[in-house]
């Protein structure tokens, strides 16, 4: 497809980011001392560690940093910035190796970021963290291996861990939990799988493995977990210790699995859940995005999806098609929402839903870019969003396309 | 509710979903009438003053939105404030025939999930500010913004600045989360102007919830 689709949004700015423009799964905006916008970007995979984007003046974007990773054998998919502190979380690609877990970074001088310290998951059954939630100064939240977590499986090896980093130089674990049953010597029987995969990849599906955690200050005795073929759970965490489920939602089985994120709306008693498509060419179809009645939190009911544009014409361009992150209305320099919800749907571009009525959702916008040169695959992989305060949307490709600026007409 | 910026018209003032606000129009209180029905069975029910403003509390809450839980919770804290207001501002006085439970209908009325419809003239097309709540004291229009002002969508925002541009009577009030969240915080009554809280300055006579309905349902059987 060689023609931008655009509805109600503008792009006003794009940015290969110097020829590293495969974005992973992390976004985030830090305004400094100084005033300056730094949206800061993760990539999916070496050799780029993280990058720098001046977006004071969104429509001329600059990169002020660029790091690299310590080896090809990982990658760091994830980060989050809160204050000055900016955490990138580790994942290695071979069970063991080093450095795994997440880095902090003083970014007070965002040219020139500073190693504060390195909090360590690896171990013999740990490739880890995938993802990690920070956004209130003094948790990360992580979805990791753990040194002492011998999985069942080894696809479930990523747990929810709460690291306590109110001194930052010295993050310590403050508690963790698991999907009972994956854990070597648990009493609970392992789970079944949804769609059974051969044991000899880490990466993929068929897995019962923490993929978000989402932890909002104002309501910080509950944390909100995709689990990826566990579904989504909310879990009571005022006492970090000892997190327990309050309640849990799985469309797994008959759909098939990976839950990502699971984002609440606290104001109107609604959560809406990511099912991540993770194969091409709509091979793991269909990959939703579920808005849930949360009124009572203990009885979780599915009443919607977000639209999505046809199957069979979206399946057919290319790579991957259906839901993947969404902007979560984390705390900061950041757009808060309970009716507007704007989401990455790989080949289907960024799109807007208005949530008005959680009974029919309706997309209100969307971008869908043509493929970038160099990618894998023929069309756009939109695969990470985050939109800042004045409704600007930052978005990235997930192979080559690199960093994309829009502005919402709606 | 939906509430236009018009005189009066043979539209009533405050209908079951609508309102309309002129120059004229008297401030819209739980007493006034129009903006529920109450049937014969409702007030079988009641057994007492306490009864009578569970019933208008409950058919106010009727007209909230299935998904409106914060919303809920706010209307809930004034209701619940302005009872309290009027009891600490009445219980004890020597009057044999008008208690305070008889003030507490002269609360101004909160008409959620409003929409104001612009006019026409300068809007071709129908365009309307979204608000959480909308109270009119007859003088002044309070418009109640739950959702943070920074993150309102452009062409509400762009709506929002145009009403407050051209209705000098009208007050915006937007409520940070830190200053209220949910069902069991105190009402932020230092957001709010006096004219909203003192709701019995210029009320001469207190009267109770207009039961019209009631009287309509009987004549038509």
């Amino acid at each position: 497809m060689s023609e931008t689709l655009i509805h109600n949004m503008t792009l006003i700015a794009h940015d290969g980011l110097n020829g590293h423009g495969g974005v992973g799964e992390g976004m985030a905006l830090q305004v400094t001392g100084k005033g300056e916008r730094i949206l800061w970007v993760a990539h999916e995979g070496p050799p780029k560690n993280f990058t720098g984007v001046d977006v004071t003046d969104p429509r001329n974007p600059q990169v002020i940093c660029q790091t690299e990773l310590p080896h090809s054998n990982m990658r760091s998919n994830s980060l989050e910035v809160t204050g000055d502190i900016l955490a990138v979380a580790y994942q290695v690609y071979e069970l063991g190796l080093e450095p795994a877990g997440f880095e902090l970074f003083d970014v007070s001088d965002p040219r020139n970021p500073k190693s504060i310290s390195h909090y360590s998951t690896a171990g013999p059954h740990s490739r880890g963290a995938h993802c990690l939630w920070f956004v209130d100064g003094e948790y990360v939240h992580l979805a990791s291996g753990a040194p002492d977590f011998t999985p069942r499986h080894p696809r479930d090896d990523q747990i929810y861990q709460i690291i306590d980093v109110r001194n930052p130089s010295k993050p310590v674990e403050a508690g963790r939990w698991w999907y009972p049953g994956t854990r070597e010597g648990d009493d609970a029987p392992p789970p079944e799988r949804i769609i059974p995969e051969p044991l000899d990849t880490l990466r993929g599906g068929d897995a019962f493995r923490l993929h978000n955690a989402n932890v909002y200050p104002d309501h910080p005795d509950r944390a909100y977990l995709g689990y990826i073929d566990g579904g989504a759970f909310i879990l009571d965490i005022s006492d970090k210790s000892n997190p327990t489920v309050v309640s849990s939602w799985s469309p797994h089985n008959p759909y098939p699995g990976f839950t990502h994120t699971v984002m609440p709306l606290f104001d109107r008693g609604l959560i809406v859940v990511t099912d991540e498509c993770i194969k091409d060419d709509g091979a793991d179809w269909p990959k939703l995005t579920w808005v849930l009645d949360a009124r009572n939190e203990e009885n979780l009911v599915p009443i919607s999806t977000l639209p999505l544009p046809p199957v069979e014409e979206y399946t057919q361009r290319g790579g991957r098609f259906g839901s993947h992150n969404l902007h979560e209305n984390r705390p900061g320099p950041s757009f808060y929402s309970e009716d507007i919800i704007v989401g990455a749907f790989f080949n289907a571009g960024i799109r807007v839903y208005d949530l008005k009525n959680p009974y029919q959702p309706e997309c209100i916008a969307y971008f869908v870019p043509p493929g970038p040169e160099n990618s894998r695959v023929p069309t756009i992989q939109m695969n990470e969003v985050y939109v800042d305060e004045n409704g600007i949307v930052y978005c990235g490709d997930r192979w080559a396309g690199g960093l994309y600026i829009l502005e919402m007409d709606i | 509710m939906l509430a236009e910026l018009a005189g009066s018209g043979a539209i009533p003032q405050l209908g079951d979903g609508h309102a309309r606000i002129g120059a004229s129009t008297p401030g819209f209180r739980l007493s006034s009438p129009g903006w529920t029905h109450f049937a014969t069975r409702d007030l079988e029910l009641i057994t007492s003053g306490d009864r009578l403003y569970d019933l208008v509390r409950e058919k106010l809450n009727g007209k909230l939105p299935t998904f409106a839980v914060r919303l809920k919770a706010f209307v809930d804290c004034y209701l619940a404030d302005a009872e309290r207001r009027a009891r600490a501002r009445f219980e004890g006085q020597d009057d044999p025939l008008i208690t305070a439970d008889d003030w507490i209908y002269s609360a101004f009325l909160p008409l959620p999930n409003a929409r104001i419809q612009l006019p026409p003239k300068s809007f071709p097309t129908p365009s309307f500010v979204e608000l959480s709540v909308l109270f009119w004291t007859g003088e002044i229009a309070i418009g109640v913004q739950l959702e943070p002002a920074s993150s309102v969508i452009g062409s509400k925002k762009r709506n929002l600045e145009w009403l407050q541009e051209n209705w000098p009577g009208f007050t915006l009030v937007e409520l940070p989360r830190d200053r209220f969240s949910q069902a069991g915080d105190e009402f932020p009554v230092e957001l709010f102007p006096d004219a909203l809280t003192n709701f019995w300055t210029d009320v001469e006579m207190p009267q109770g919830p207009s039961l019209s309905g009631i009287l309509e349902s009987s004549l038509t059987g």
